[in-house]
């Protein structure tokens, strides 16, 4: 141990590969060494107390001496005597024995092959003796085998009925009950004889405190009834269930990784299995393609050589045919458009596309839900024409009181001036005559360089977007009076360009917002 | 057990009168043959069956440093009252009890010394005693049973123990107070199992009685039942098909056969039966003639049976009860139902006769492939322990694990599984070192089945694990490689792996639930 610290005392790794030598082949062997080197003792197993007992330690150690110095002293512990033999086993062993040639295959229990469970001892040989020697000459006498079954079918039933008998050896059954139980054949025959053995078996059974007179293991009877732990009679006892363990999360996890995996395996499989199907049959199909290709070219010839000239209408519509397996049985195309998507999902897949398009048509009502209310132009010929870009950096305000739309843009102009350019949308259904500051009135005011309001009004609806081009002189002073009342405090504060493209609606103004 | 490590000193005293022993006195006993004398504890004392004086006692002896198959009944004689007689220490003189079990009682029924109490029930007992003092001390005097056996600690300070022991002395005057004691018991059974717990913390105990059922209910079933009772073995004999056999151990058959002179088994059916004449009516009807189970191997006159615990109950319960008169360390606290039994038998032309068996879990836990293993004492020394240690392994091999017995080994029990495990992992390694093959423990415990701390454990005992050149290597002694050629002569029942016919049994989570 002195050397013990030099080298740490560690376990051999199990899957290092140890050389195999005989002691002779490596005399330089340095005991020392491996001593300092010796790997912890495992334990014996042996409980802890008995270990140190002196028969087991005495051939303990012959052994190692036998494995050191080769002094084969066989050693062993003294157990008590096992060697006397009876002389009487031909009496209770006589049947003999013939063994099956195959293996025994046997699942009858103890208590199917023994007979009547009841064994009658010497008081009941006594009284047995007895009793059939007071019975008259003509009176039939009892043999062991019923008095044995009688006595058995007292015990089962009384058993049966009254099991804590113990606790109370009142309420032992009286022999009217016991009798109606001798139902079977073999029973019936000794029932009027069982009358005289009840009194004797009524007795034994009492003396015993109206336990069953074989005395029986403490096992799982009145179990409920002793709960006494440390009796060490009391064996058997039934095993609760054992806890349920927790499945932890990582095994839970690891199975639903293996069940996808699995399932991967098992499409991979199917789809493998119908390539091979198709393969199949498209060999099938190649194989009776050229039998036709054959057979046809022997008619022709036979047409060429007996001078038919018939239309060939028979051949060309096979030829159509063919052509057509010819396209479908190309290489594996994945699908692109809807049409072929269709054709397949009537095929084979057609569960899971007629899945996509009910989500398609649901998706396409809730669409129609939404848009009641409004128009839809979709459907419309008509497009729009680009808004040029300029166009789009316009804003839209909130609805003005009057009703109007203003649209603006901010623009940087040479020397770093800001302008302001501001638009006027109309509402759609405005009426013009009804408001005194109707649209037209400031319309014709801010255009009043125009021929006149004809001029202008021929032009309304060609144009989408007001021309950039119009001349409008913002100094005039109904210009600027108007301009004054353009803008809040607020609608100046968020007034700010924006990379956002705003389109101006004049289509539809409800959507501008 | 020694007197060093009782944590209360004994007194010591020379000489005595045979009325002075008392249990848990030790002395020297005559014992063995030649005979010597030898240290060892009185365990129990009886009144003598033979004697026709009613004082005379018989003493059940514990020698120390024996095993307990050794204990016995002893006449007086034997003791040697002249030298040291180590007395136990009185630790509470008041817990005087009136010292009468059963068999020293009335002797019409031996002795239930059954039941424990807690120490409320001790008081309840004293005040009992108290009131009939009388009777009691005359007893007491009569029967040479002194009344100073109270709570020595000697063994283990347990709790346990001390009620054991309690309860081994308890006064049972007459059957109505036996069954009183027993209500008492019911009804302090909450208050006792938290005594146990606190008797543990002062007494320093080794373990509680929780842990001990724990242990039992969710492992296997090697266990020792410390219970006083179960000290002394309650029975004398068994005669088992031709043979008369010495038992060993304390086993639970019904409390009404014990003390018996013989038990007569059944040696096929192992039904017991407590006279002649029951053994005779029962032969007569007896079936059976083989274990009754499905033969997995034969070879030879020589069969293995499986028994499935919770289709052959009685059989395997028979089995149980048979084979604790020969392990002490085997407890039936449970039932059978978790095992399955691998039965050997030996056949003639009477049948195939019971020669040992082991028990295995269904599921085991700990990688245990043998819970106990048992050669009946009748067949020991001619080699079958080794035949159903390697058929153990045999299964393991087919069940593609490594296995290892379940703890703690008796000495007979590590001494076969020692000499089996050297003479099967030599052989394996004159075979490597022949091809000059590296091997590793791994690959030893995958050919063999063996565990491989038990392949560890078998190497250091060969000492054969050497630092050679900076390295660790095995190394084969002459001595080794002589022994295994000459054991490798011997002509020995092997088992034939082809023989075998059999597929391990897999149990669902529903079969093995309610064990």
């Amino acid at each position: 141990m002195k050397n013990g610290a030099r080298f740490r005392n560690r376990k051999i790794n199990n899957k290092q590969p140890l050389h195999v030598y005989k002691a002779v082949d490596i005399p330089d062997l340095d005991e020392s060494v491996s001593l300092q080197r010796s790997i912890p003792q495992t334990e014996t197993g042996v409980d802890k107390e008995e270990e140190s007992e002196h028969h087991l330690q005495a051939a303990i150690s012959a052994s190692n001496l036998s494995a050191t110095t080769g002094e084969a002293t066989a050693l062993y512990i003294p157990t008590p005597d096992a060697s006397r033999k009876i002389d009487n086993y031909r009496d209770f062993y006589s049947r003999p024995f013939s063994e099956p040639s195959t293996l025994i295959r046997f699942s009858s229990t103890v208590e199917d092959c023994i007979g009547c469970p009841y064994n009658m001892d010497d008081d009941d040989d006594k009284w047995l003796i007895d009793f059939n020697e007071k019975r008259a000459a003509g009176e039939e006498k009892l043999d062991e085998d019923h008095f044995e079954m009688i006595m058995w079918q007292f015990e089962k039933i009384t058993n049966e009925r009254v099991p804590y008998l113990q606790l109370d050896s009142g309420q032992i059954p009286l022999f009217e009950d016991l009798k109606a139980t001798f139902t079977v054949p073999q029973l019936l025959a000794v029932k009027t004889i069982a009358a005289t053995v009840y009194p004797y078996w009524l007795e034994r059974r009492v003396k015993r405190g109206g336990k069953f007179i074989t005395p029986q293991l403490k096992a799982k009877q009145f179990e409920e009834v002793i709960r006494n732990e440390s009796d060490p009679y009391l064996c058997f006892r039934r095993r609760e269930s054992k806890p349920i363990r927790k499945t932890r999360r990582t095994d839970q996890q690891s199975i639903e990784k293996l069940r996808k995996l699995r399932m991967e395996m098992e499409s991979a499989r199917s789809l493998l299995e119908m390539v091979s199907r198709r393969e199949k049959v498209r060999k099938e199909s190649l194989v009776l393609e050229h039998m036709i290709f054959d057979q046809r070219s022997k008619v022709r010839e036979y047409r060429r050589n007996l001078g038919i000239k018939d239309d060939d209408d028979d051949m060309q519509h096979q030829k159509k045919k063919i052509r057509k397996i010819g396209e479908t049985s190309a290489t594996i195309r994945i699908p692109l458009n809807f049409k072929d998507r269709d054709s397949l999902s009537s095929q084979d897949d057609g569960r899971k596309d007629r899945n996509g398009m009910s989500s398609i048509e649901s998706e396409l009502a809730k669409r129609r839900e939404d848009d009641v209310g409004w128009e839809d132009l979709t459907d419309n010929p008509y497009q729009q024409f680009p808004v040029p870009y300029a166009q789009q950096c316009f804003k839209t305000l909130p609805q003005q009181r009057n009703g109007k739309y203003i649209s603006f843009r901010k623009r940087m102009g040479r020397g770093g001036r800001i302008h302001l350019d501001r638009q006027f949308a109309r509402p759609r259904n405005s009426a013009p005559k009804d408001s005194p500051h109707g649209y037209y009135e400031s319309l014709k005011d801010m255009f009043g360089q125009y021929d006149g309001i004809n001029t202008f009004d021929k032009f309304r609806f060609d144009d989408d977007s007001y021309d950039q081009d119009d001349i409008v002189d913002d100094l005039r002073d109904g210009m600027i009076r108007y301009r004054c009342t353009l803008l809040s405090e607020t609608d100046l504060r968020s007034l700010s360009t924006s990379t956002r493209h705003h389109f101006i609606s004049i289509g539809h103004p409800g959507h501008s917002q | 057990m020694s007197a060093a490590s009782s944590p209360f000193p004994s007194t010591i005293v020379v000489g005595g009168t045979i009325g002075s022993i008392v249990v848990g006195c030790k002395l020297q006993v005559l014992h063995g043959q030649p005979p010597e004398y030898r240290k060892a504890e009185i365990l129990s004392i009886r009144p003598s069956p033979s004697a026709d004086d009613a004082t005379r006692c018989e003493y059940y002896v514990h020698y120390s440093d024996y095993n307990k198959r050794l204990d016995e009944w002893v006449a007086p004689e034997r003791l040697n009252l002249l030298g040291e007689i180590e007395y136990p220490k009185i630790k509470k003189p008041k817990t005087v009890l009136a010292g009468i079990g059963k068999e020293t009682g009335k002797g019409s029924e031996p002795g239930t010394p059954s039941g424990r109490m807690s120490k409320n029930n001790r008081k309840s007992n004293l005040s009992k005693a108290a009131t009939t003092g009388k009777g009691t001390e005359a007893a007491s005097s009569s029967l040479a049973v002194p009344g100073t056996p109270g709570a020595n600690n000697k063994r283990k300070a347990s709790v346990m123990e001390e009620e054991g022991e309690a309860s081994q002395e308890k006064a049972e005057d007459t059957p109505s107070t036996q069954t009183l004691a027993d209500e008492d018991e019911d009804e302090d059974m909450n208050g006792s199992v938290a005594l146990d717990a606190a008797g543990d913390e002062e007494g320093g105990g080794i373990f509680s009685k929780e842990q001990e059922i724990e242990k039992l209910r969710t492992s296997g079933s090697m266990t020792q039942n410390p219970h006083e009772v179960a000290r002394v073995k309650n029975l004398n004999m068994i005669q088992i098909g031709k043979h008369e056999v010495e038992t060993w151990y304390f086993s639970p058959y019904p409390v009404e056969y014990a003390y018996l002179p013989v038990l007569y088994i059944c040696e096929f059916c192992l039904s017991y039966f407590p006279a002649v004449k029951q053994l005779g009516r029962h032969r007569h009807k007896c079936t059976l003639q083989h274990p009754p189970g499905n033969e997995i191997y034969r070879k030879d006159d020589i069969s293995f049976f499986e028994i499935d615990g919770r289709k052959q109950k009685v059989y395997c319960r028979n089995l149980c009860l048979l084979s604790k008169l020969f392990l002490d360390h085997k407890t039936l606290y449970y039932d059978v139902d978790p095992f399955l039994f691998y039965v050997m038998t030996m056949r003639d032309d009477d049948g195939a006769h019971l020669i040992g068996y082991f028990s295995k879990e269904k599921e085991s836990s700990e990688q245990y492939n043998v819970a106990c293993i048992l050669t009946l004492p009748q067949y020991q020394r001619l080699g079958f322990g080794r035949l159903l240690i390697a058929f153990s392994y045999e299964l393991s091999k087919v069940e593609k694990r490594l296995g290892s017995p379940e703890k703690p080994l008796s000495d007979l029990g590590l001494l076969s599984y020692r000499a089996f495990w050297s003479e099967s992992i030599v052989t394996l390694l004159v075979e490597q070192q022949k091809a000059g093959i590296e091997t590793s423990i791994d690959d030893i415990a995958q050919k063999t089945a063996f565990q491989q701390i038990d392949v560890l454990h078998t190497l250091q005992n060969l000492n054969a694990l050497k630092y050679y050149h900076g390295q660790y290597v095995i190394v084969l002694s002459d001595t080794v490689i002589k022994n295994a050629e000459r054991s490798a002569k011997k002509k020995k029942r092997e088992v034939d792996p082809k023989a075998l016919v059999w597929k391990p049994i897999h149990f669902t989570a529903t079969q093995l639930r309610f064990l």
